[in-house]
């Protein structure tokens, strides 16, 4: 009957060593007002001085979500007055962004367009404590992107799984860890309510201070009920901003009651017409890294891997890279390697990301070739891959200390001709048709190996000495 | 005309406290001063539209290296007050008394 | 004369120490402040320690600095780490800065001798250095008359003899106005010259810091010192030629232009200085022709649209937190922040941020802010197509005479008075005012010269050629300052 209409603006702070205007460390943390200097105060006389790396970051956002960057673009300054925002305006960008026209295809098949990505800087951190205000300014200067897209959401589906897509995204490219909790990726929520199939839009909400996955969808999911109820009852939604309450679960209005913010915006004068020169760009382009879609698509079409597989290995870049480095030789089996046994110490979401595992790439390589030729069985493997997951060691070396590794040729033959010997009953239930009596015989063969056999070549070698006997 | 309404509602923006008084007295020069701003509808020149290509402009910012912050104690020297390293400011106040 | 070289040779000569010449300076302004009040701080301290450290560097048989041991000015929105720097307002009554402005930091590097902070209008706003928190300043010469302003506390310094050059700022002729004023030179640069960081913004995009000095030789040895490329200001570009060195006191073939029918003044002894300072210029072989600028009268809304809109922005961080006067009374946040710029701010400030708030306000920032940018754009490009065939445009630098003190002129008659040098802060073009004639009660009257972009040095050549030829005779040094 309704249907939501959702667009979203999102900040997403970028990972830059320096603030957007001046050299003081964005480093998280810190005393109160130790990262800061005169610029990020907003001392009298002082002066922005724009970072160059923020401005490669914007456009390496802005081209991974297939946006046109313009090459030429501007910073405005947009006035409000609150004391996390030492100058009573904010350096951002109006009507000249840097990005502008991307999209973003989600699994489920809608597409979100990208409306514009900008540059900006973000304010301090205001804590009100008691009667008290209590403002520290490490986090003023700090640099950020706004990306806004087009109200092209219509599920709480859809947000979320753009969002996650965004978060792989612009950890793939390097521009900024993107983690809520953290609060280097935070998202408003503007929606409006309309009967479904209709192509008017309703009035539109705004909700904000959302601070987790679950606290987006549970607004949305509060918000579209308390909109339709209103329309449903013959009433009207009032344009404004709300709060969400993440303890009681509803949006709240923020009794901003002063006339709608007149942020009378105007041209920046002590920053310089921004620039991106063709080789810049083209520099930035070509640098792109393989993003975690067309990753997922070639792990799937080229490497064979199940599509849930492939979705778990791109997530985390790290991870990909430390797939890749054995994905050649034998990709399902790095894969199980790292989905089953690694993934197991590394249970985290941060772990993952950090991937600081003990275990090498070309170790890890190693291991996957010395698995993939026969050399040494799965299970052996595992219990390799344990080891150096604990002490860092190469297969080869663990191997051969604990006496893990294959059985050699002769000895291999030996004991298969022993297994048939010992076993004369078990043999002549197999030749007699029961073919559950020939895993006996790979039993017996693994006991002897202590389980260093490979069960396709003890199976081979068995066939060959019976038929050998036929 | 500027209307004191008008004026009112400006200086909230610019968050400069008036009194009546003093709306009246700036409604009465801010219509003169904006008779005076509209004599550029007298002009004869074109319009130009803004240049944002400026021949003098640099075209290299700044390096993305971190320099040593300012010393805490300089950034709060001329505060009005502090808690800790935190700036202070109380929600309301009356003059001569006293918070801890 | 006395000059920067007059002072220079007395430390050369041994004549006197330099400790003994800052006691002199010291002494003098501490004398004739109380009446002219042209500081606002007088740094003693700061001073003699400077001095210390050059007589030792004297006695070492080091050879000095240009500007070394030589007494200086500077106004007080500039800031000096350490030292109060107030903007004339009692919103920053006691900001003592933690960091140092680079123009000063050029100076500092010089050794010259800080002997305090000029009085000026609050914030820069005004032509007459009466909107001051700390006091008026008196025109040296005559104290019936103001200093003029906003960068008046230093021009009276400088003519007084109570600093032998001084570093002011110019927005719409804050430097070049108090210098016509006062007898002396004011020079101010073409935008992106001088670094503009450690400068209390009045307006961002027509601030420039610049020199007041006693004679054109001076002006051009400071400026040099203080023109250097800056990166924490974006748009700093710096000057690249010494124009000490390029002062040849030739302008044969110079092309001068004047606008006669549009820039004219509403003085007679204006007129008549313009007048004389054409046939000068004539007679040493300057080519001088009829130019029209037709469109000099919208100057004046643009530049105050423009100026107004960003001033309101530029002291919109003055809230009472980080820094600056407070109340001690409120309710809540909103009217502590609201109370505290109502209190710590004077009136021309308070009209100055209304009136730019309004033109940038939803609803009227097409018709004012927008249209006047537009103009703006407009006016540069007919301005530097008149420069394409002229090297030197010759102006007033004032309509009218000398302004009294207490003359209690409207705000718009007084916006109206920088017709002549506002055009210059519009453009962003360097601009000198020469002492050039006086008026029949013996008030100094300045001229214009005003250059091409970074035509610095054909501007002060221009005003050294004129200076040689007349002699001097129309700088003004007041007798009451240091008389060494």
């Amino acid at each position: 009957m309704w249907e939501m209409v959702i667009g979203l603006e999102t900040h997403v702070e970028l990972s830059t060593k320096t603030k957007i205007f001046c050299s003081c460390t964005t480093q998280f943390g810190g005393e109160p007002n130790t990262h800061c200097c005169p610029v990020c105060t907003g001392q009298p006389g002082s002066l922005p001085l724009l970072n160059k790396e923020v401005v490669r970051y914007g456009v390496k956002a802005g081209l991974a979500l297939g946006c046109h960057i313009n090459l030429v673009s501007k910073m405005d300054r947009k006035h409000y007055v609150y004391p996390d925002m030492p100058k009573a305006y904010q350096i951002s960008q109006f009507d000249i962004p840097l990005c502008e026209h991307g999209k973003v295809e989600l699994e489920n098949g809608t597409t979100i367009r990208v409306n514009r990505i900008h540059i900006e800087e973000d304010a301090g951190k205001l804590i009100h404590e008691g009667s008290t205000y209590l403002v520290d300014y490490n986090r003023c200067g700090v640099p950020l992107i706004e990306i806004v897209t087009a109200p092209d959401f219509r599920s709480v589906e859809d947000v979320l799984l753009y969002l996650e897509k965004l978060q792989g995204i612009m950890r793939t490219i390097g521009v900024s860890d993107c983690r809520m909790q953290e609060g280097s990726l935070r998202c408003d929520v503007n929606m409006s309510v309309r009967p479904k199939g209709s192509d008017k839009f309703g009035t539109r909400t705004e909700i904000k201070n959302l601070n987790s996955f679950t606290a987006i969808e549970n607004a949305i999911n509060y918000e579209f009920e308390r909109q339709v109820d209103i329309l449903e009852s013959g009433g009207q939604v009032e344009q404004e901003t709300l709060h969400f309450n993440s303890d009681t679960g509803e949006t709240v209005s923020m009794r901003d009651k002063e006339n709608a913010n007149d942020y009378r915006y105007f041209r920046e004068p002590d920053v310089v017409t921004v620039r991106v020169s063709k080789e810049e760009y083209d520099e930035l382009l070509a640098s792109l890294p393989e993003l975690p879609d067309q990753r997922m698509r070639r792990y799937v079409e080229n490497l064979g891997l199940t599509e849930t597989d492939a979705k778990l290995l791109v997530k985390y870049r790290r991870v990909a890279e430390f797939f890749e480095a054995a994905a050649d030789i034998d990709a399902k089996t790095a894969a199980a390697f790292i989905l089953t046994n690694i993934f197991k110490s590394v249970p985290t979401e941060v772990e993952r990301e950090e991937w600081q595992i003990k275990v090498s790439p070309e170790n890890f390589r190693e291991l996957v070739k010395l698995t993939s030729s026969g050399k040494i069985n799965r299970n052996i493997a595992k219990r390799v891959l344990d080891r150096m997951l604990e002490t860092g060691s190469a297969p080869a070396e663990i191997i051969d200390k604990e006496k893990l590794g294959g059985v050699d040729e002769a000895e291999f033959e030996a004991i298969c001709r022993k297994a048939i010997e010992e076993n004369p009953a078990a043999v002549a239930d197999y030749k007699g048709g029961k073919e559950k009596a020939f895993q006996a015989l790979i039993g017996y063969v693994m006991r002897l190996t202590r389980g260093a056999a490979n069960p396709a070549q003890t199976e081979a070698k068995l066939k060959e000495l019976l038929n050998e006997e036929a | 005309m500027v209307s004191v309404d008008k004026i009112k509602r400006i200086a909230n923006l610019a968050k400069i406290h008036i009194s009546e008084e003093e709306a009246n007295q700036l409604a009465e020069q801010m219509s003169s001063i904006i008779a005076f701003a509209d004599e550029i509808n007298n002009s004869s020149l074109p319009v130009s539209e803004e240049e944002l290509i400026n021949e003098y402009d640099r075209t290299e910012y700044r390096e993305d290296e971190v320099r040593p912050s300012s010393d805490i104690n300089d950034i709060l020297l001329n505060s009005g007050g502090t808690q800790g390293n935190f700036f202070m400011v109380k929600d309301t106040a009356k003059a001569g008394r006293r918070y801890g | 004369m006395v000059n920067i070289s007059y002072y220079k040779k007395l430390l050369d000569t041994k004549a006197l120490s330099c400790t003994e010449l800052t006691k002199a300076f010291l002494d003098s302004a501490e004398k004739e402040n109380p009446s002219l009040n042209a500081y606002i701080s007088i740094t003693k301290e700061e001073a003699l320690k400077t001095a210390a450290e050059v007589d030792e560097k004297i006695a070492r048989g080091e050879s000095l600095q240009p500007l070394e041991g030589i007494p200086v000015i500077i106004k007080d929105n500039i800031c000096t780490k350490g030292i109060r720097t107030t903007c004339a307002s009692k919103m920053l009554e006691n900001y003592v800065p933690f960091y140092d402005a680079t123009v000063w930091e050029h100076i500092k590097a010089q050794n010259s001798v800080l002997i305090g902070k000029g009085n000026m209008d609050e914030f820069a706003m005004g032509s007459t250095s009466e909107t001051s928190y700390f006091g008026i300043v008196k025109n040296p010469h005559n104290p019936e008359y103001v200093a003029g302003g906003s960068s008046g506390g230093v021009a009276a310094a400088v003519a007084g003899k109570l600093a032998a050059y001084g570093i002011g700022t110019d927005t719409g002729g804050s430097i070049r106005q108090p210098a016509s004023f006062c007898g002396i030179y004011g020079l101010k640069p073409t935008y992106g010259s001088v670094s503009r960081y450690g400068i209390v913004a009045y307006a961002s995009s027509f601030d420039q810091a610049g020199v007041l000095a006693s004679c054109a030789e001076d002006t051009a040895l400071v400026f040099d010192v203080i023109s250097k490329y800056d990166e924490r200001d974006m748009r700093s570009v710096g000057f690249k030629k010494s124009t000490y060195e390029s002062l040849s006191g030739s302008v044969k073939g110079l092309k001068i232009g004047i606008a006669t029918e549009d820039l004219m003044a509403s003085d007679e002894f204006v007129n008549s200085a313009v007048e004389n300072t054409i046939n000068v210029f004539k007679s040493m072989g300057a080519e001088v022709e009829e130019i029209k600028i037709p469109f000099i009268k919208e100057c004046l809304p643009v530049y105050y649209i423009l100026a107004c809109a960003e001033a309101s922005s530029n002291l919109g961080r003055f809230d009472g937190i980080r820094y600056g006067y407070h109340v001690e009374d409120y309710e809540d946040l909103n009217d502590m922040i609201s109370r505290t710029r109502s209190e710590g701010f004077g009136d021309e400030v308070k009209r100055r941020i209304i009136f730019g708030t309004y033109v940038l306000s939803s609803g009227y920032f097409d018709a004012y802010y927008k249209k006047a940018q537009r103009l703006r754009e407009s006016i540069i490009k007919e301005i530097d197509k008149i420069f394409k065939s002229c090297d030197i445009v010759l102006a007033p630098t004032v309509p009218v005479a000398p302004l009294k003190a207490g003359a209690n002129i409207s705000p718009v008659d007084l916006y109206r008075t920088d017709i002549c040098t506002c055009a210059a802060n519009i453009v962003g073009l360097p601009s000198i005012s020469v002492p050039a004639g006086f008026t029949d009660d013996n008030m100094p009257v300045g001229i214009q010269l005003i250059g091409g972009r970074f035509k610095e040095d054909v501007i002060l050549n221009a005003a050294y050629a004129f200076e040689k030829e007349t002699g001097g005779e129309y700088i003004k040094l007041s007798e009451m300052g240091c008389g060494v």
